[in-house]
Parts: structure tokens; sequence; C-alpha cells
């Protein structure tokens, strides 16, 4: 059974909804934090709805409004997201004023907004959509649970048109505390210079990326899904390499089919060790790309990287900006996205030209 | 005059396999088309002789037509000229012509002459069934569900006909397919609408089921496609430690609610709670974890952990085995103390406090007190969350990607969900009445619990018992209010039918309901609705525990289940503790008495949370 991208939406730091433009003109940050560029949301939701809803349920429900309008669906067999934090910023709001108002007189609009299945139930609500709904919050393979659900409920037969999404948001307070932790470098930076310093740390990032997944063959679908696979805390390089082969040949592959790899690259030296290692060997032989000093690292950045992917072979060109190492001319048909996230767990997602 | 119709039945049978209502019946890979067909007779144990006799297309069709009407459907039931075959295909009968034509160069083979008409396929399903309705034969390029959505339409709105064998008969050399639909105007619990949306779905059902699972190689979809047990349990909540004290608890009717004890909080003495009688030190100790990290987290493993020893698989190592776990607040309890610093002074607070903040924290560190290595996730879907980490978990196993899975969730009380669910006003200040008239809201808790799902192929491999299936489940959302349920119930209904359609039962075959029963108003009477859409007029004996052990949020699912698992094994039923009055708008109540020597036979679980996520698990004894 093949499965199909037939839409993708995407909010990011660099102007990626709604534009016709493929990463032509890249947004320069000189900061560690890239906020999402805003699109206007009175088109996705009423005003007083918008009032209501936090910055990532903006941002969710405006990319899965438009993943499903470029799509033609109406109504989707199912809902799945991927966030690891949620929504943090209605958390981090209700928590501080329970704080600071001592457990009393306290609002319950934070709290309704703070339950992590928040922006998969307002795009239900939205569209009043009785299907499948689930989301999914672990870390650094949200997105991919997320997507594994989808491809399951494909191949299970039971639902179709899945609309599959991740999303994350930065505030203020989860940059500090993210900081404090160690995440992000303590210098000012430009994002495009990110490969080039040996600093630790890398830079934050935020957005939304929505995907419709079917099973039905259109000429508009915009890729194949292939598959994707996650695996935690691998012993040693040669163990990742053989999870990379062993996925590549469950869809009887091997590497010298792939045209393209994407990497999670996002210039702190601990994370990126992996990416150095594997580029002279497993990866040797392939062109690769790197996204995270467009978008910035967050939990689920490989829902931008599933975008970029998808995008690449729907128009047969590579951005430039995100070439690292191009060995050819080659338009590639089959794309792996690799992603490291925080040394702890590995995802591989793998698309292919229609 | 336009009347209902249902496909009540389905059949598919192509490349090598067989297939009726959605389920692989039988596959034999290696076999030729006339082989294939031979191998499907035997195997079925279909004692009819003339089937020796028949062209290839005749037995591809007959067989389907054996398959499909195997089972359920009485024949009796109906005269026989109120029952009509409508087949179609493309090639005709030219499979056989070829043959004939090969014949008449030596001398013309009569035998195979009477097969040169494609119609004398819907002839050999007539004669074995007696049929004497309208029978025909169409051909067509496709498979055209709008034409037999309105040609049989039409013969059931006229009346000609009350039940039709319909679909698509087609063979060349070794290439074939033959989909049958069994249209009715009665339904049954597994019907389906008779439209051509639902026909072209059914006809595709060879492209869906044979999947190839995404990544580890190993076993074929095919050996995981088949029944998920339940190995093991694990539990702890207010009213017990394990699943002994929770059920000597339920048996004794002593509720665990009572004051708070362990949170610092100006609800102390206002708001019961179900809280785990230990300290966190204590927890910490049984879980074997340091004592500075989430309670969640001590909570979590301590279930986990005995649902794994108590599910005792041999040789676990050599198995693919996963955890999915669910929490709504993850290392909440312990945020709150990084927090109150922090606000103050952004460079305050310490950081080990807000490290374990993300519900994946608390997965990760059970899953690596439990050694569990392989793939794991964590659900988030507010209060039906467990309960879909065991769905989840199940079909982990079915697509082939895991053998075994922990499944389930954990929440401790925190004074964020404490406060939260305050200012919504859906706090009773005193011990909660689920499915009372007089009901005042719900009594938050704290616990956590896990189930041990394995395939058929560990199962077959396990020495101790079983406890019994996992038949059913569904999840459907309200799409109504962020937090409140719909007056219809609409969501909770969806997923109780639906969990019933997937099990293949209907309402009457449930022996217990564990409702979502929160106490609160508007649950209460929205589930109390979709139960009535469900179940009325007969209703199973029905009950929420909620009422011994509070809703204890992430882990309420999982800790549903594990009592709905434990009533099929011991055959009880739980009280509902506190009714006096009956709902007004309902002719049932809840049970109040424990009952014992029960035959369980099914058990519903429901799990209902905001964002409108409605999750019904169905358990079945084995």
């Amino acid at each position: 059974m093949k499965l199909f991208i037939r839409s993708s939406a995407c909010i990011s730091s660099q102007n990626t909804f709604r534009t016709d433009d493929f990463l032509s003109e890249v947004v320069e940050y000189q900061e560690t934090r890239l906020r999402a560029i805003e699109p206007d949301y009175r088109t996705f939701a009423d005003a007083k709805q918008l009032r209501r809803i936090g910055h990532v349920i903006r941002m969710g429900l405006a990319t899965a409004m438009d993943c499903l309008k470029q799509a033609g669906v109406d109504m989707p067999g199912a809902i799945i997201t991927g966030t690891a934090l949620g929504c943090i910023e209605d958390t981090l709001t209700f928590l501080n004023r329970m704080v600071e108002f001592k457990e009393q007189l306290l609002p319950p609009t934070a709290f309704i907004q703070s339950t992590h299945n928040t922006v998969a139930a307002q795009i239900a609500l939205s569209l009043k959509c009785h299907n499948y709904n689930n989301t999914f919050v672990h870390k650094g393979i949200s997105f991919e649970s997320a997507l594994l659900d989808a491809q399951m409920l494909l191949l299970e037969g039971e639902a179709n048109d899945i609309l599959v999404g991740g999303m994350e948001e930065m505030t203020d307070d989860s940059f500090i505390v993210l900081s404090r932790l160690g995440l992000f470098k303590r210098q000012p930076l430009s994002n495009l210079s990110l490969f080039n310093t040996q600093t630790r740390g890398t830079i934050g990032g935020e957005g939304a990326a929505f995907f419709l997944l079917t099973d039905r063959e259109s000429k508009a679908n915009l890729a194949n899904f292939e598959g994707v696979q996650t695996f935690y805390k691998p012993g040693s390089l040669t163990d990742i390499e053989q999870k990379i082969n062993g996925f590549l040949i469950a869809h009887s592959l091997t590497m010298t089919d792939v045209d393209l790899v994407i990497t999670g690259r996002n210039g702190d030296p601990r994370n990126d060790e992996v990416y150095q290692q594997l580029s002279t060997s497993l990866f040797k032989a392939v062109s690769l790309a790197n996204y995270k000093h467009l978008c910035g690292e967050y939990p689920v950045s490989t829902s931008f990287a599933l975008w970029l992917a998808v995008n690449i072979l729907k128009r047969g060109q590579i951005p430039p900006i995100i070439a690292e190492r191009m060995l050819n001319d080659i338009i590639p048909k089959k794309i792996l996205i690799y992603n490291c996230y925080l040394g702890s767990y590995h995802s591989l997602m793998l698309v292919s030209g229609c | 005059m336009y009347t209902e119709k249902y496909i009540t039945a389905s059949c598919v049978i192509s490349n090598q396999t067989v297939y009726k209502n959605q389920h692989l019946l039988f596959s034999n890979e290696q076999a030729t088309a006339v082989d294939f067909f031979l191998s499907v007779y035997k195997h079925f144990d279909m004692n009819y002789p003339r089937f020796y006799k028949m062209d290839n297309l005749s037995k591809l069709g007959w067989l389907a037509a054996e398959v499909l009407l195997k089972g359920n459907f009485i024949k009796d039931s109906y005269s026989p000229e109120d029952i009509g075959v409508l087949l179609s295909n493309t090639n005709s009968s030219l499979d056989t012509d070829i043959r004939y034509m090969a014949s008449a160069h030596d001398i013309a083979s009569p035998s195979l002459f009477v097969y040169t008409l494609p119609n004398i396929v819907t002839g050999e399903i007539c004669i074995r069934n007696n049929f004497k309705g309208e029978d025909a034969f169409f051909i067509a390029e496709n498979f055209d569900a709008s034409f037999f959505e309105n040609y049989a339409g039409n013969l059931f709105d006229d009346n000609h006909l009350q039940v039709c064998i319909a679909g698509w008969v087609e063979l060349l050399g070794e290439t074939y397919k033959a989909c049958l639909f069994l249209v009715e105007k009665t339904k049954t619990e597994t019907a389906i609408p008779f439209s051509k949306e639902n026909m072209n779905r059914l006809f595709e059902i060879d492209k869906v089921v044979p999947a190839v699972a995404t990544g580890t190689t190993g076993t074929t979809a095919k050996e995981n496609a088949g029944t998920i047990y339940i190995a093991g349990v694990g539990i702890i909540s207010a009213i017990g430690n394990n699943a002994d004290e929770c059920l000597a608890a339920i048996q004794n009717e002593k509720a665990g609610i009572g004051e708070i004890t362990h949170m610092e909080t100006i609800h102390r003495g206002q708001l019961p709670v179900a809280e785990v009688k230990f300290t966190n030190a204590e927890l910490a100790e049984i879980a074997g974890l340091r004592a500075d990290i989430s309670r969640t987290m001590f909570l979590g493993t301590i279930a986990a952990q005995q649902a794994l020893d108590d599910a005792a698989i041999p040789d676990l190592s050599s198995l693919r085995t996963g955890f999915v776990s669910a929490t709504t607040v993850g290392g909440m309890d312990k945020s709150e103390d990084f927090f109150i610093p922090f606000n103050t002074d952004k460079s305050k607070g310490k950081l080990k406090d807000v490290y374990d903040h993300e519900c994946g924290s608390v997965t990760e560190i059970i899953a690596a007190k439990l050694g569990l290595t392989g793939y794991m996730t964590t659900i988030s879907t507010a209060c039906s969350s467990s309960a879909n980490t065991i769905s989840y978990g199940a079909r982990l196993i079915k697509n082939d990607i895991l053998d075994v899975v922990v499944a389930g969730g954990a929440d401790a009380l925190a004074k964020f969900t404490l406060n939260g669910f305050n200012t919504l006003m859906i706090l009773d200040k005193e011990f909660c009445k689920p499915f009372d008239e007089h009901r005042n809201g719900l009594n938050l808790g704290e616990g956590a619990a896990y189930v041990v799902l394995v395939s058929e192929k560990v199962a077959s491999t396990m020495t101790k018992p079983l406890y019994c299936k996992l038949s059913g489940y569904n999840n459907s959302n309200d799409a109504y209010h962020q937090t409140a349920s719909s007056p219809e119930g609409t969501g909770s209904y969806l997923a109780m039918q639906r969990a019933l359609q997937k099990a293949a039962l209907k309402p009457s075959d449930i022996s217990y309901i564990n409702l979502h029963g929160t106490g609160t108003p508007n649950n209460d009477s929205a589930e109390g609705t979709a139960v009535k859409r469900v179940f009325d007029p007969s209703y199973p004996p029905m009950s929420s525990t909620k009422s011994f052990t509070g809703h204890t949020l992430g882990a309420s699912g999982a800790i549903e289940a594990v009592f709905s698992i434990l009533a099929i094994k011991h055959g009880i039923i739980y009280p509902n503790l506190r009714f006096e009055t009956q709902m007004q708008d309902f002719s049932f109540s809840p049970e109040t008495r424990f009952l014992k020597d029960q035959q369980i036979n099914h058990v519903m679980s429901n799990s209902f949370g905001f964002g409108g996520n409605c999750t019904s698990l169905i358990f079945s004894k084995i």
C-alpha cells in the first residue's frame, strides 16, 4: 500500500506560510531565539476565538486549516498532533498566577487551554470533526509518534485523509529556563553562521507544520511517504548505522538509492558529532543538507524538515541555503531525514518523489 | 419507496488471501490460482463435490459467496424469491473461452463449453443456495460501486429484493479478484450503510491489510494481525498499592478519598482528594528511585513494574517490547517548586525541579527503571490519555512493530490541577456522587496503572494464564466545547458504538460498563445520554469506580481498564458508592452492590476528556 503526502503548511521563523517562494529570501536573525513569523490569523478564526487561544494554538490552527484547504479536503479522517511542551504559555500563565495570587481568584481560561491536546481539540472543534483525535507529547519524537500513528491508521484502513502535525511555542520564560539548562549559545550570533561556530549550545526556535496523509493517488500529491522510525539511546555509531541501514532495507533500499540526507545539525558541537562522523562513514557518498539555522532547535523541528523535503521533491529544487555538501546536480527523488534530538532520540523519515 | 440498506458482510479473495469483514481469514502465499482455490475449499471444510467441476471463474465466485454467507446470515428467514445475485467483471468468461478454444483444436470439451458464459457463476451460487430472486451479470471496465448502489438500491426500494449478493468476480489466468457484499434491509451490529463509498473502501481491503509495517524486520504483518491479549496488570491508587489491595477495598466499600495531607495548599481541609497513602520518600524507596523527582514517576514506576512482573513473559529480552505511557501534567508537582522562586527572580529556582517538567520525562524515567529500551512514546489527551495508550499499544502489535507493549498512565496530585479544576467550579466539597441526581462535582485523585499487551504469538509461549483480550476500542471526538460535553453525548456515543463495532459485539453482549462517571453534572448527564442511545432499553450493570479512587486524570483510563480486566478475571461487578437518587432523565441507575460470581464476558470501559477526546475500550473473556 502506497501512502502519500497530499499537502503541507508550515509556520516558522522563515517565510514559509502561504507563499510561492521557496526559501530564496532567507530571514537573518542576530539572536539565539528565532520567533515564528506570524501570519494574519483573522483569516482562520474570528476575533473572539483568537482572543481566547494562545500562540501555539493559533499556529497549529492556521497551518492545519491551510493544509486542508490546499488538499481540498473538508473533513479529515483523523487529527493527530505532536508537541513536547504543548500549550506552555497558558500552562505557565496559570502556574504563575497561582503562585502570585496564592491560589485565590484565578481565572480558568489559561487552565482550560493548558492541556497538551488543545491544538488537536481546537481543530476538531473548528471543523466539527468527530473522528479519531490523538496527541503525542514525547520530547524530540512527538511529531514522529504522530506520523507513525497516522501511518498505522492508513494501513489499517481505519481512516483516510489524515491531518498530522507538529507544533511548539517558545515563551520568554521557557527560553530563560532552557537557556539556564544550557541548550542555547550564550552570545548572540547570526543564525546563518550557526554552523561556523564551535561554542556550546544551539539557537532556539518554534513553529508549526501540518501534513495531509492519504492513500489516494493524485497528481496533486507532493510526495510518497515511505516511512518513519525512531530509536532511543543507541549504543555506538555502528549501532546508529545499523539502525539506518535496517530502516532502508525494510523499504528495499540502500544508502546508494538515497539522493539527499537532511540532517538535524544544530551548531552545538556535542550534538553535531554524530552527523560529523556519519558524513565520513554511512553518509560519505550522499549529498547533505541542514535546516536548523533556518528554524532553530525545538522538539518538533523535524516537522519543518519534512515540509522542506516534500517541497524539494515537488519543486525539483534544493534551496542553496540548506546545502551542506552537494555531490551532484541530480534532482532528488528520495530524501532521508535524520535527526538526533539532544543526544537521546534519533529519528528517520523517508519520502520520495511521486 | 426508499428503504435503508446495509452491507452486513463482505468477502474479498485476491492475491492468495481471503478476507471477511475486513479481517484476513486465510492466506496461502505460494499457491497458483487453481491450487489456492482448492486450499480455500479444504481449509473452510466446504463439502460440495460440484466445486471440482466448475471453471476457475465459478470457483472463485462460489468460494467468495460461501465465505460471505458463512456464519450470521440466516437464509431461511427469507423466501428464495427475495434473494438476488448481481455480479460484474471486466473480462467476462474470457479465461474459460481461451481454454475452450484450445480444446476445440482437438476435440471440443462440452464441460468447458458450458462455462463460456459469465453468468454461470451467478447460477452456481443460486443453485448452491436455492436463491430465486433476480440475478444478473454485468460487464464493466472497473468495479463500479455507484452502479451497484443505484441498481441494487432500486430493486430494494421497489421491494423486488430483501437480500442481495452484489459485487465483482474477475479472473484471467493467475490474476483474480472477487469482492462480494451481502446487502440487507435490517441493520446488524456490524452493518455499515450500503453506499458507494463503503463499497469502494471494502473493495480495497487487500491493499490495506497485508501491509508492511515500518522499520523493524522480523515476522510479517500477518503473523501479528490477530488477537491482543492482556498478560499482566499493575496498579497503585488511593484504595490500594496493588491489585489485591484495591479489590479488597472495593469489596469492603472503602473509598480512598479524604483530606489533603501531602500538598501544601490553601485548599487543605476544604477540598477532599484521593491520595495514595505514602509520602514521596516512601514511594521513592518502593520504586527504587531517588526521592527528589516527581511523584508521578514514583507512582508510574511502581505500577508499571508490577504489571511487567505480573506478566512474567518468558524470554522478554528476545522480544520487541515497547512502553507507551500517559500523563496530563508530567513533572508539574516539581515545576511548582521551581516557579515560586523563579517568579520573583528569573535566575532563581533549582533547575533539577524543572528538568523533568515535560510529560516525556515521566515515561523516560519509568522505562529506564524497568529496563525497557525499545520504542517508547507518551500520549496526552487529558482524561482519556491512558485509555488511548492501550489502543495505541495494541495497534503497534497489530502492525507488527512490537510484540509486547506496557501501556498505561500516571498522574500525581498537583496544585496546578487542583486549582485548575477548582476555577472551573467542578470540584465537589463533599465525597463525589457519580450518576446521582444530586451529584455536585468530582474529587481529584492520583495513581497509576499499566497493562501488558501481548501478540497471539507471545501469548502462545506463556505459561501463566492470560487475563482476557482487548476486543474493541475507539477514539472519537465530541467536537462541542474545549471542556464541556455535548448534551447529546455525541463523542461518547460514537466511542461506545464504534468500539462495539470494532469488537463485532451487540450492546446486549456487554456484561458491565465501567463508566467515566466523574460526578460532575455535565459529564454524567452527557455520558448517561450516550449510554441511553447505545443501550436502551436493556442496560447492563454499570458503575463509576471514581467513587473510590477519585478522578486520577491521565491515569484514570488505565486504572479503570485494570478494574475492567479484573472484573472479567474474578467475575465481579463494582459498586457505585454514595448513590442515592436516580437521575431524572434516565430510566437506569448504577449498580450499588459488590456482585460476585457473575458471568462477565465483555466489559466496556469509558474515558472522556477535555478537548472532546472520548475513548471506549472493550475487554473480553478468552
